[in-house]
């Protein structure tokens, strides 16, 4: 094994990783917002509210990843451009990119699992929480941001984690669009390098552990605060 | 009691039904797993009085194992559309010229292209032959055979793009300042890299695809042009081999660039080696010298006068 491949190819792995974690750190929070949302609905006593959103987890968690990143980046593409020919205006496809649709193909896919982890955070407070902020006049709206939510959110954090953890290794798909992250230049070294590819998985195992295990650190650091708090 | 008996002999033979079927998932993915399950047709009946290759060099008498990628492969292998349980390919019918003249059978073996050196190092495979170059970095750890096909980066573009009207292009320069799409790990992407690594005024941004090639993007104005390997732009581009469908709305600007050739691959640490490469040589002398590989070329429209500077005649 020659490690002295590293410090050449360090300043573009540096690059990819540097791309994973924009893919991460603007994926997820769409994804945890669109969560949200989706949980609510999910458990709305509307059903034009509840089926929708439960069509959309059962869909997004059922299909494969790569199948929606493609129907977003190809189908959406060529949807916009056919729109953009026949109206003769400025060309939308353009919009859709490796950046584009690789982040929204991540917070649409995560969102279906984000909003079963609210929905579990949510049914793991005790009912009697709720009766109680009714029975003191609180109504709904104030009962779930007030009390249901601030005890359900600890809970919630390590799985939240667990899936941020999760995205960062997912975000390799991207490279199938020719978005440039970690694994997407780990792939372009090793074939380039093949005689000798050890040091370079190392060097991106390397990587993917510093993105991750920080992650997981400030997650257990602040769980603790908020137990604490409440 | 006879309603229990009734679902007790249920369960049993469901059971039953799902222990065959994990049994028979398995053998199949065993046999998947061991490639080669894909036929790549090829056949050993010799003709009589034709030369003989010997195939002294091969992991496994009689079968010459060879690694290539057969996932978005067109036109060096891939399935065929119409029967995708076999493999077509300008490679394939190269690798069933061979096996003809040695008497063996040939099995081409499924390898992810990213992974072709590992298994080839790894003494997966007896040779790798995929679009095969020859780097300083495979000169490490590789032997390589006679060249068997001379060819070059080419480059697409729309054709209503006015901005390469009546440009011929020399060098990858040309591209400095567009957007250019090619394949992760092509020796395109590596010579629009090296372009860049000089600090040029104008760059060259490079959008690599894993897997398939997404021309496409070049359609919808998303790139400007694309630079990879002439064999892969003739298919997709100019619609060459069996299910390619021409795009109109693109074409190839001037010739190629960068020519170069491709080699099949041997395992350098393998005693076996230097036993096949010569025979894998000799082979390509004759596939060269009676028209063989010349009728696959034009088959596929990859003829070219470039194939005369490697030996291949008409025959």
């Amino acid at each position: 094994m020659d490690f002295s491949i590293i410090p050449q190819a360090l300043p573009e792995f540096l690059h990819g990783a540097l791309n994973t974690i924009i893919y991460c750190v603007v994926s997820f929070p769409l994804a945890l917002l669109l969560g949200l949302i989706l949980a609510l609905m999910g458990s709305s006593r509307f059903i034009w509210l509840r089926g929708p959103a439960r069509i959309y987890i059962e869909v997004i968690r059922s299909t494969p990843f790569i199948a929606q990143i493609f129907l977003i980046y190809f189908g959406l593409s060529t949807i916009l451009f056919n729109i953009s020919n026949h109206f003769g205006s400025a060309n939308l496809a353009v919009y859709v990119n490796g950046w584009t649709a690789g982040i929204a193909a991540l917070a649409i896919n995560y969102s279906a699992y984000e909003a079963e982890v609210f929905r579990a955070g949510f049914l793991s407070v005790e009912r009697g929480q709720t009766e109680a902020a009714f029975s003191l006049g609180l109504n709904s709206q104030q009962n779930f941001f007030r009390i249901v939510l601030p005890q359900a959110v600890p809970l919630m954090i390590p799985p939240f984690v667990n899936d941020l953890i999760y995205m960062l290794k997912d975000s390799a798909i991207v490279s199938v669009i020719a978005g440039l992250e970690l694994t997407a230049v780990l792939d372009t070294w090793r074939i380039r390098h093949g005689s000798d590819p050890i040091p370079l998985f190392i060097l991106a195992m390397v990587l993917y552990l510093l993105l991750s295990l920080p992650t997981s650190y400030f997650a257990r650091w602040y769980e603790r605060k908020l137990r604490a708090a409440l | 009691m006879t309603q229990d008996i009734g679902r007790r002999s249920f369960l049993k033979r469901t059971g039953q039904l799902g222990g065959l079927v994990a049994v028979g998932g398995s053998i199949e993915a065993l046999l998947a797993a061991c490639g080669g399950n894909v036929s790549t047709g090829g056949g050993t009946t010799p003709t009589a009085g034709a030369t003989t290759v010997a195939s002294a060099g091969l992991m496994a008498p009689g079968n010459l194992q060879w690694g290539a990628d057969y996932v978005s492969g067109a036109p060096y292998v891939f399935q065929d559309p119409t029967n995708p349980k076999n493999l077509v390919g300008f490679e394939v019918e190269i690798a069933v010229a061979m096996a003809k003249l040695m008497r063996i059978n040939q099995a081409q073996v499924e390898v992810c292209y990213a992974n072709l050196e590992q298994a080839l190092l790894g003494n997966q495979v007896d040779m790798v032959m995929n679009g095969w170059e020859k780097t300083p970095d495979r000169e490490k750890t590789e032997l390589f055979s006679d060249p068997y096909y001379r060819y070059g980066q080419q480059i697409i573009v729309r054709v209503d793009d006015t901005r390469f009207t009546g440009v011929t292009p020399t060098d990858v320069s040309v591209l400095g300042g567009y957007t250019v799409g090619t394949g992760s790990g092509y020796l395109a992407e590596t010579l629009m890299d090296d372009y860049n690594a000089t600090n040029p005024p104008k760059k060259i941004n490079v959008h690599a695809y894993t897997g398939n090639i997404a021309f496409s993007d070049l359609v919808q104005h998303k790139v400007d042009a694309f630079f990879l390997d002439f064999p892969i732009a003739a298919y997709y581009v100019l619609g060459t081999g069996p299910g390619a469908q021409p795009i109109p709305q693109l074409k190839l600007l001037g010739g190629t660039l960068n020519k170069d050739n491709y080699y099949v691959g041997f395992n350098k640490s393998s005693p076996r080696a230097s036993i096949l490469l010569p025979e894998i040589n000799q082979a390509f002398s004759i596939l060269k010298a009676n028209g063989t590989l010349y009728q696959i070329y034009k088959k596929w429209q990859l003829w070219n006068s470039d194939q005369a500077s490697i030996g291949v005649t008409t025959g």
